[in-house]
């Protein structure tokens, strides 16, 4: 079964330039990540309608890099977003 | 609701009142002390309008400690916060300030410690009043979503442009209006001024004077476009860098003075906000980190070189337009 990703509602987040900046709220302070280029378009995947795989499609034909070599930089990614917070399984 | 008449006819004018401009807000200031209003007119005086109020601010001071007192217990000073449905309660531990904010009507009720105003000490929590009234002047004239924001900075206008020069508190915003003094432009203020937001078609941001205190008399009420913003580090050598835009945003945005107003409000709004504006403006304008010495010279020369890639910049841009 895919398992879609998608972007926590609510999570403050904004595209600049070509990488992304996300706030992460905390109880007394906050956290600022940013995401370069690759990340940010993963990032940008986030949306509910795409799964690890379909991204690292994505990734591989957007980024001339091999699928096994997009599949890793996938996982990866979304392996430290989970850890942040910031996206879920549907 | 129209804000506006509703918030102006709950006040009596009189020989005690003030209309204080801030951007496109107009505060309508009372308080029945002489002595107090006269230090208000003092520090509000280019910034007095006959507009409607949006707001207004009832002051009503109080003399319960004497100022060294004061000066010692304002570092201690905490203001707590008690967020209901229609406004905010707000208190200090010992009741040197204390209030309310009705929403409903656009009144604010402040009481306050007298030595604000006499005290350099109390500069700092006139100055987050101001901007917290601003705000919540915004939140009723503009749901929410104000047309310029405030930002902690030294503005230097020079050839009909204003330079910011941002920074945290201590990092030299004074110094360097002091190193402007008259030869090298004029100083509009030496702690914040508001800055427009882009409109859809990414005009010029417009820079705005605004009547935060500073530590140096400069509070013009003036509108002049921003040239560039300049963040600032103290250095051996003065140079300036430019920035890319994920550098200036990130750096930006901690000078945004957080847009808080007087009632219930979720951090996210706060930050959302902070984070719109600043990717806004790191993406409109130039920025610089600029580091500098107390050489004063240098600095302005510095500067100058800048301003002078700038032109240069903005002519290739004019050309490319014309071949597109």
């Amino acid at each position: 079964m895919r398992k879609r990703i998608s972007r926590i509602d609510g999570i403050i987040w904004r595209k600049v330039g070509e990488e992304v900046a996300i706030i992460v709220l905390e109880d007394t302070s906050n956290s600022l990540h940013i995401l370069n280029k690759t990340a940010a378009h993963i990032w940008e995947m986030c949306d509910g309608e795409h799964d690890a795989d379909d991204i690292a499609a994505s990734i591989n034909e957007r980024f001339d890099v091999t699928l096994e070599k997009a599949k890793a930089d996938v996982d990866a990614t979304i392996d430290k977003l989970e850890k942040m917070k910031v996206i879920e399984y549907d | 609701m129209n804000v506006q008449k509703k918030a102006e006819s709950n006040v009596l004018t009189s020989s005690h009142t003030l209309q204080v401009q801030a951007g496109d807000i107009c505060c309508m200031l009372r308080c029945d002390d002489e002595e107090t209003m006269a230090r208000l007119r003092e520090i509000y005086g280019n910034f007095l309008t006959d507009q409607y109020a949006d707001i207004v601010l009832e002051l009503k001071t109080i003399n319960k400690v004497s100022i060294n007192m004061f000066e010692e217990l304002l570092p201690k000073m905490k203001v707590s916060h008690e967020a209901t449905k229609d406004g905010d309660l707000f208190e200090t531990p010992d009741l040197t300030a204390n209030g309310a904010c009705d929403l409903n009507t656009g009144k604010v009720t402040l009481n306050v410690e007298k030595h604000f105003l006499d005290s350099d000490a109390g500069r700092g929590y006139v100055n987050h009043g101001l901007c917290l009234v601003y705000h919540t002047a915004c939140k009723l004239k503009h749901n929410g979503h104000p047309p310029a924001l405030i930002v902690h900075s030294c503005a230097v206008i020079r050839n009909n442009r204003v330079f910011l020069f941002a920074g945290p508190s201590g990092i030299g915003k004074t110094t360097v209006a002091r190193m402007c003094g008259d030869k090298y432009g004029q100083v509009l203020n030496d702690e914040g001024v508001l800055l427009s937001r882009p409109g859809q078609d990414n005009n010029t941001l417009m820079v705005k004077g605004i009547p935060i205190i500073g530590e140096l008399p400069y509070r013009l009420n003036t509108t002049v476009p921003l040239g560039a913003i300049f963040l600032l580090k103290q250095a051996e050598k003065t140079s300036a860098r430019r920035l890319s835009q994920m550098e200036a945003y990130t750096r930006f945005m901690r000078q945004v003075a957080r847009p808080i107003y007087m009632a219930k409000q979720e951090r996210r709004e706060v930050y959302a906000l902070i984070a719109e504006f600043s990717e806004e403006v790191s993406r409109t304008t130039p920025f610089f980190e600029l580091e500098f010495t107390l050489d004063q010279e240098s600095l302005w020369e510095v500067v100058g070189e800048v301003e002078k890639s700038l032109d240069k910049e903005g002519r290739n841009n004019e050309k490319t337009d014309i071949q597109d």
